[in-house]
């Protein structure tokens, strides 16, 4: 079957705040953007509006994979909420005008480690459909993001830097052992991932795609190496093999 | 005029004061402890602005009523109806109002801060989010910064339904030089009606709120240093973007970076952010500029060289 291109891009920020979808009180973050949050990133700078992506960006016809190129650590930071509830139209509700005063909420922000310029994530997509990628290569290439890109909340503006679009590359699956640069879903691995010294694997459960009302339907367990480039494992999912700018890498979609 | 994307640049300083204390940590100055760099919210920055507009006789969306007025046991949904219909002779119920294009279109013309910074704000049983086109990293320090040590406090107010007062600790940071990267989208000044007035406003506040506004005792101290906002040409791909680690701090006197206490203890060096603003020239359409008199010029004239008239000085 012929390729269509795989498009591969950075998103390069300060700093990021990628919400876990299942906190409530309190908001932590996942170390790295899940895959809806980079779906809504692309859509975004397509000018796709909020709610008219999911099926273009959905798990069937967009394949997307994310490596954490700028190791990452985590700064708490207790901010102010007000209550925004649709209830705060009744009378006593209290919310917006602040007289039932500000609720507390620990949110937990993504900081490049002390070194470190700006955080880092390299994000590869292919699509079904040739004319998508086309437009998306544009935006990239020399085009301007129709909605402004950012790292997980509009207080966390970003840029994203046009790596390479190729059609060299490939995916199947492989028998050997391979260093994946990619997150990693864990369920695409055939055996427990090699543990070489310094490596410290995190699985993080994340989303991985909303319906046209952004309601959960896909998540999954995801693997990172928090303390280097990549994760050596076996795999029993398909596994793509991207050459550029003289480097090799193998990757895993998220799914 | 048309709304162009843009990016924003903003230093202020802080010294012997509290830019922005974490609420859960004694009301300590937000700190970054890995880095020694003191941090400052989006949410505080914005407060001044609105905080200015609202001093300047203007409606905001995002206000404090004040207490035990009357107005603090109204909602200010309710409060924009009543407005709302007798302006426009109409007889809206909240209702009704949820449903209403037209409210929403009137409470976009009215309500400044939400053109600029956007609001989530309850409609049709719901609620309505509309995103900001003017959005505010938060702000850090460019150096490591010293948080005094605290005395003790206390309020014989605060406390004053005891017999004694309550206690507290007063942190303030020694000195501390604060940079916010901003943005601004035309695609998103679309949904809120987001005008070149608006953007014009926004420039003054910058300049004027945090000297108007930064009055309590633990906000004395702050000066605003520079403002750059630039606007680019709509078929331009090139942006400036964050530009905050491009500024260098030039310590005077036997300082270094770690022990400045005052403005006058280093240099800025813009250098490296008229090289990029060099290698985005051609995109950039107008920026306008404010700088403090003691950061000198050179910035000005360097800015002035690459983009002669484009250049406007507030």
């Amino acid at each position: 079957m012929p390729q269509n291109t795989l498009i591969v891009f950075d998103l390069c920020g300060a700093y990021g705040m990628f919400r876990k979808f299942y906190t409530n009180s309190s908001s932590l973050s996942y170390p790295f953007p899940p895959r809806t949050t980079v779906a809504g990133l692309i859509a975004g700078m397509m000018g796709y509006e909020r709610d008219a992506y999911a099926e273009d960006l959905g798990l069937g016809r967009c394949h997307i994979a994310l490596s954490v190129r700028v190791p990452v650590r985590r700064v708490m930071q207790q901010v102010n909420y007000l209550m925004t509830e649709g209830h705060v139209w009744q009378k006593g509700a209290g919310g917006f005008d602040g007289s039932r005063g500000p609720i507390q909420v620990p949110v937990e922000w993504v900081f490049p480690e002390v070194g470190y310029r700006e955080l880092r994530y390299r994000i590869y997509v292919t699509h079904e459909d040739r004319g998508w990628l086309e437009r998306l290569g544009e935006v990239l290439e020399g085009g301007t993001p129709v909605y402004p890109p950012y790292l997980g909340m509009t207080e966390c503006p970003g840029r994203v830097e046009h790596v390479r679009s190729t059609e060299d590359w490939s995916l199947g699956r492989r028998e050997e052992e391979l260093p994946i640069s990619t997150v990693l879903p864990a369920s695409a691995l055939s055996g427990p991932p090699r543990l070489e010294e310094g490596t410290q694997i995190v699985k993080e459960r994340t989303p991985l795609s909303l319906d046209e009302s952004r309601r959960l339907i896909a998540a999954g367990d995801l693997l990172y190496n928090r303390a280097g480039p990549h994760i050596t494992a076996r795999l029993e999912s398909e596994v793509f093999e991207v050459s550029y700018s003289g480097i090799r890498e193998y990757g895993v979609f998220m799914r | 005029m048309a709304i162009h994307d843009g990016d924003i640049l903003y230093l202020y300083d802080a010294k012997l004061t509290n830019p922005n204390g974490d609420p859960d940590d004694e009301n300590r100055p937000r700190m970054d402890e890995a880095t020694g760099r003191n941090l400052v919210s989006d949410v505080r920055l914005k407060r001044y602005l609105r905080d200015y507009w609202l001093d300047a006789g203007e409606d905001i969306w995002v206000r404090r009523t004040e207490q035990d007025e009357t107005t603090s046991s109204k909602q200010r949904m309710s409060v924009l109806l009543s407005d709302y219909n007798q302006e426009n002779g109409a007889n809206l119920t909240e209702r009704q109002a949820r449903q209403s294009r037209e409210f929403k279109d009137w409470l976009l013309r009215r309500l400044r801060d939400v053109r600029l910074f956007g609001a989530t704000m309850p409609m049709e049983n719901t609620s309505v989010t509309f995103t900001g086109p003017v959005q505010f990293s938060w702000g850090y320090s460019l150096h490591r910064v010293e948080i005094n040590n605290s005395a003790t406090i206390s309020s014989h107010f605060a406390g004053r339904e005891n017999e004694y007062g309550t206690f507290g600790k007063d942190w303030r940071v020694h000195y501390s030089l604060l940079a916010f990267y901003g943005i601004v989208s035309k695609s998103r000044a679309r949904h809120t009606g987001l005008t070149d007035e608006d953007l014009t406003a926004l420039d003054e506040a910058m300049v004027r709120a945090i000297p108007q506004q930064a009055t309590t005792r633990s906000k004395i101290g702050q000066t605003p240093r520079l403002y750059l906002r630039v606007e680019y040409e709509d078929d331009s791909a090139l942006r400036l973007g964050d530009v905050r680690e491009d500024l260098a701090l030039d310590p005077k006197d036997g300082k270094t970076t770690d022990t400045l206490r005052d403005i006058r203890d280093f240099s800025i060096g813009f250098d490296r952010v008229l090289e990029r603003v060099r290698a985005v020239e051609g995109s950039i359409g107008r920026a306008r500029l404010w700088s403090h008199p003691e950061l000198g010029n050179a910035f000005e004239r360097g800015l002035r060289e690459i983009l002669d008239d484009r250049l406007e000085t507030l």
